[in-house]
């Protein structure tokens, strides 16, 4: 194959020859077989770069009513002209449900636990000042105890706690706070099943003070390991 | 988008076709829009995207079986049997090659049935033809694909874009991609010797047959 013939097949068959070239092509053609068949292979050429105009015409047809029909997005369901919601596989649901439930163990594993507010005491009994010793005691108890909670000294909070949660003379509301917060200083102590054991005494009986849920799952969590 | 269904007959959607250049493009368009049925029908309740998108993708490449067929002058328009007949039949056809190559030949008989609808008993049109033309021209569109990508472009340009040698050398130059006029031309003399050596070096089987 000669550049100079492949230029002459390409020029016959762009029908870019004069009259009296093409006659001569034709004539050459006739005689010589092999030219033949390579201007078959050129026309065959020809013919299959045409059909990848097509092909990529085709294609881009295609994207562009994928895009105007909104099918690449949702695929609708033709009979009810419904978006076919994905059912996704009950193996990923599963999966991604374990991820979730390991992403909030570990959440609730690490993030720090919430005291319920000293102010709480002082509003509801009032001013120091207004108060009978008893009571100024008390509050002074209970606030030192969270203070001390609250610096990391659970151990040195855990009597005064408990000296709180089981004055009978102290209205339930801060008898139970002081038992939750006896949960806290325990496991702030290092004693994670004596927090365990207070929590499920806590939660044994209606109580007129209540955590959070998500407070009661951190503490819970933290007792597990 | 093109003009609404009714003017696009499927008389109308042929002649398009063989028309070329622009009005192809619009019969093409139209033969989407008359036939989005067939297609929603594809990939209707099939809730993996991936697996409605690649039904999208069988409604493509039989659409492009069709309008091969109809530029090789083998399709014959049939009263009472619209295109949507045979789209429907070639994306069924080629769906199931599809599963057959992923070995899933249990779904011929379960899952295929309810994978396409049977509005036109798809069935009893006879679409081998179509196919066989359809493998023909991937068969040798394949080839042209090993040509490469640099092979491809010039060859398109020259072939598809039908431009003189010049013409080529210019473009080229212009985008850069070439540093001369030789280089051009040398590139483009190999392309076409290494297409029509692999042209002479494949045997398609089904050349004897649809030729």
């Amino acid at each position: 194959m000669k550049d100079l013939q492949l230029e002459q097949i390409e020029a016959y068959l762009k029908n870019r020859l004069s009259a009296p070239e093409r006659a001569d092509f034709d004539q050459e053609m006739a005689n010589n077989v092999g030219l033949q068949k390579l201007v078959e292979k050129m026309t065959m050429l020809q013919a299959i770069v045409a059909r990848q105009h097509t092909r990529e015409n085709i294609k881009n047809i295609h994207q562009k009513m994928m895009i105007e029909w909104d099918i690449q997005n949702n695929p609708i369901d033709s009979k009810t002209n419904n978006a076919v919601w994905p059912i996704i596989p009950l193996w990923r649901v599963a999966a991604t449900a374990v991820a979730a439930s390991v992403g909030f163990v570990v959440y609730l594993g690490l993030s720090p636990m919430n005291m319920p507010s000293t102010e709480f005491i002082a509003a509801e009994r009032g001013l120091m000042t207004g108060l009978d010793p008893k009571g100024k005691q008390q509050v002074q108890t209970f606030t030192q105890a969270q203070t001390l909670l609250s610096l990391g000294e659970g151990q040195a909070a855990l009597p005064l706690l408990k000296q709180i949660a089981e004055d009978a003379s102290i209205r339930p509301n801060y008898r139970d706070k002081a038992l939750w917060l006896m949960a806290l200083a325990s496991y702030s102590a290092g004693q994670s099943q004596k927090s365990k054991a207070i929590v499920e005494d806590f939660e044994s009986k209606p109580r007129s003070f209540e955590p959070t849920l998500l407070e009661k799952w951190k503490l819970k969590t933290k007792t597990l390991f | 988008m093109i003009g609404t269904s009714f003017i696009w007959t499927d008389e109308k959607i042929v002649e398009g076709i063989l028309a070329g250049q622009r009005q192809e493009n619009l019969a093409i368009e139209a033969m989407y829009a008359k036939n989005k049925h067939v297609l929603m029908s594809l990939i209707a309740n099939k809730s993996d995207k991936v697996y409605a998108l690649q039904s999208a993708d069988v409604f493509m490449e039989a659409i492009e079986a069709f309008v091969d067929n109809v530029k090789d002058g083998k399709y014959q328009i049939q009263d009472n049997v619209p295109i949507g007949a045979y789209l429907t039949s070639l994306s069924k056809n080629i769906w199931h090659k599809y599963k057959q190559a992923e070995g899933k030949r249990e779904a011929r008989n379960g899952l295929f049935a309810e994978d396409f609808p049977t509005e036109y008993e798809p069935d009893t049109l006879d679409t081998l033809d179509i196919l066989a033309n359809k493998e023909k021209w991937d068969f040798y569109l394949e080839i042209f694909e090993q040509a490469g990508p640099m092979c491809k472009e010039i060859l398109n340009l020259s072939f598809g874009g039908d431009l003189s040698t010049k013409e080529v050398v210019e473009f080229l130059m212009n985008e850069g991609k070439y540093k001369s006029d030789q280089a051009v031309r040398n590139t483009k003399s190999k392309c076409l010797k290494r297409v029509i050596d692999l042209l002479n070096l494949s045997v398609n089987p089904l050349n004897q047959l649809t030729n």
